[in-house]
């Protein structure tokens, strides 16, 4: 059976530990991901003002001049700016051949102590963010939101773990030290039809999962298992939640990373902020033991964040690979 | 290539956090765990007084009248006294068709407190301990002995995960509240030579890992990768580890689970404490993801502690078996 409308998933009751709330909400959760791949969650407890105050410094930050954003261009770490039409998504299986993605994004992962031992050997993906200079608040709301999201996460792999039938606490350990990435998308209204132009397009995350903020502007569609796209609709304060090719990965495929494109054709400016967040960057990605057997093998090799991000980084971004590609290896 | 002597690992630099030591140190296990199974580490930390008290009282223990002991007799959650020739090792692959067991054993496991949730239920090998009425100081003396095997078990999975070429501490959380078990046995002087009968018959653990306390009477025997049996010297001060079946399991057949037995003919009597340890009870067993692939699938089938134990347990106690319905 294929779903063609994204669940709702009601964290209170579990977030509030409520008895059994657990195992009901997991049991919610291994149906979004075995279905369709995406889900919303409400009742999350990340306050409303936290979600505004984000997005107005997003807007901020895009309404600089260029050559102020290109001062952070994106670099090997996959963190600083990304100008319109930086990236092709070519690793997509979703769709070939489409042009360069029609937004721009600036992108912070955690941030690091100066002094700490991947900073100070240059680790990549483990670097410094590249903060705007004049921009005052932007940065420790930018860092709070953050926080609050890794939070939120440490919460929702514990259903994780439940939907997979492992212990509660199966995903803390390797999701002590999440890697992270938030995405700051800025989407230009677009004009003309969608054939190989878009603000996004189609694709799969990498991500364990993504949590994508309440949006006023709607823009994202998911292609369903039948194979037809439709559109998220905007429900007020949820999140729009969704599993990459990291998740089917862990999972040995059991979870979907559902192929989705976004295209903003509001007339006016649309903000994106989706959280990207995977395991412990020195953590093995392989299939969870409730996913293979002897007659169930892996179907793939067990990987690291590094090593596939890599891998990822250097097929779509173009604009790292032509000014910064040595950094880059 | 296969060792015939099985080597000496020092704990004490690992312990003492030196720099590098813990690399150094699990690339010697791994060593150990590929290429014979056993291994005697040293300088562990747990003090020879503690050890000497608790032999003490397991000595103690066995010299109570058998009516005693019968008092605290094995149940089902594997806890209390096992008679003599109470256990034959039907699953063992190693020795086929042995006599019963010639030892007697006390097991205890993790003291639970009466009102945990586990107990309450009566969950199957989380019930409480079976302690003897009459022996002051036993209890005391030999929880703090199982505690000091779990901190240093604690310690040593972070060298098993290195050795695996894991994140250190991704064991932590699956031994977070491990399952162990504290066996200790008195395997009485034994006479004459028969092939059949053993102080503990050939067999493998079923551990994920296995701490034999250091022992003046020596006693036991392990089988080398190419067959042949060894005898297990005495070193003073070191305690002697192998893994076992969940080992093999946890790491899909990359460590070794090495078969070994123990008759006693040192002419006295001979004590033995065996701490096996296994993770969480309600952590799955698979292999890990450094051992495994699309083309090296997993030799087995995840399992969980109480399913494996429940078959095994069925096959070698006897006593239990005998005494009915209780043991399913």
């Amino acid at each position: 059976m294929a779903m063609e409308t994204i669940p709702v998933i009601d964290l209170g009751p579990y977030l509030a530990g409520e008895p059994g709330a657990m195992d009901s909400t997991a049991k919610e959760l291994r149906f979004a991901l075995t279905e369709i791949g995406f889900y919303f969650i409400v009742n999350h407890g990340v306050p409303k003002e936290k979600i505004q105050a984000t997005f107005e410094q997003v807007k901020r930050f895009h309404q600089q001049p260029m050559e102020k954003k290109l001062e952070l261009k994106l670099d090997a770490h996959n963190t600083g700016y990304l100008p319109i039409r930086g990236n092709t998504l070519r690793t997509s299986t979703v769709q070939t051949g489409t042009k360069p993605n029609l937004n721009e994004a600036f992108f912070v992962k955690r941030e690091m102590p100066a002094d700490h031992p991947d900073v100070l050997s240059g680790r990549r993906y483990r670097a410094p963010n590249r903060w705007p200079e004049n921009l005052p608040g932007f940065r420790e709301t930018v860092v709070d939101y953050c926080d609050t999201m890794e939070r939120l996460v440490l919460d929702m792999v514990r259903l994780y773990a439940r939907a997979l039938d492992l212990p509660a606490t199966y995903f803390d350990e390797p999701f002590r030290d999440c890697q992270y990435s938030l995405r700051m998308t800025h989407y230009p209204h677009q004009e003309g039809p969608i054939e190989d132009e878009f603000g996004l397009a189609p694709h799969t995350d990498t991500s364990f999962l993504t949590l994508l903020a309440p949006n006023d502007v709607q823009g994202l569609s998911i292609r369903t298992q039948s194979g037809k796209w439709i559109d998220a609709p905007a429900i007020p304060d949820a999140y729009v939640v969704n599993g990459g090719q990291m998740l089917q990965r862990w999972t040995n495929d059991f979870f979907l990373a559902t192929p989705h494109r976004a295209v903003n054709r509001s007339g006016g400016e649309r903000y994106a902020i989706p959280f990207f967040c995977d395991s412990n960057i020195d953590w093995p990605i392989a299939a969870v033991p409730t996913t293979v057997g002897p007659d169930k093998p892996p179907k793939y090799p067990t990987t690291y964040y590094s090593d596939y991000m890599a891998w990822y980084q250097k097929r779509n971004y173009d604009f790292l690979n032509e000014q910064n590609l040595q950094a880059a290896e | 290539m296969t060792t015939d002597t099985i080597p000496v690992i020092d704990l004490g630099p690992y312990l003492a956090g030196e720099p590098g030591a813990m690399d150094r140190t699990a690339k010697e296990l791994r060593f150990a765990l590929t290429e014979i199974g056993f291994y005697f580490i040293v300088n562990h930390g747990v003090p020879q007084a503690l050890i000497d008290e608790t032999y003490r009282q397991v000595a103690r223990f066995h010299a109570q009248p058998l009516e005693k002991k019968m008092e605290v007799r094995i149940d089902r959650h594997n806890v209390g006294y096992l008679p003599m020739r109470g256990d034959t090792l039907r699953t063992s692959t190693v020795h086929a068709v042995t006599k019963a067991n010639f030892n007697e054993a006390f097991f205890v496991a993790r003291d639970l407190p009466d009102d945990h949730p586990d107990v309450m239920a009566d969950r199957r090998f989380r019930g409480a301990n079976r302690w003897p009425s009459d022996l002051p100081g036993f209890r005391a003396a030999i929880v703090r002995y199982c505690d000091a095997l779990e901190q240093l078990v604690l310690r040593m999975i972070r060298l098993y995960a290195v050795a695996l070429d894991l994140p250190a501490n991704y064991f932590d959380m699956p031994f977070r509240d491990m399952q162990y078990k504290l066996r200790a046995t008195h395997y009485p002087h034994q006479e004459g030579v028969s092939n059949d009968e053993f102080g503990i018959a050939p067999h493998t653990d079923t551990s994920f890992l296995t701490l034999v306390a250091p022992n003046p009477v020596s006693g036991l025997s392990i089988r080398t990768r190419d067959g042949r049996w060894i005898d297990a010297p005495a070193l003073p001060g070191a305690y002697v580890v192998n893994g076992g079946q969940m080992l093999q399991r946890w790491t899909n057949d990359f460590f070794l689970a090495t078969p070994h037995r123990a008759i006693n003919r040192s002419g006295g009597e001979r004590y033995a404490l065996a701490f096996f340890c296994d993770s969480n009870i309600d952590w799955p067993v698979a292999a890990v993801p450094t051992t495994v692939g699309p083309d090296k699938p997993p030799k087995f089938p995840t399992t969980w502690y109480t399913d494996y134990m429940v078959h095994y347990q069925k096959r070698t106690y006897d006593l239990l078996a005998d005494a009915g319905q209780a043991a399913d």
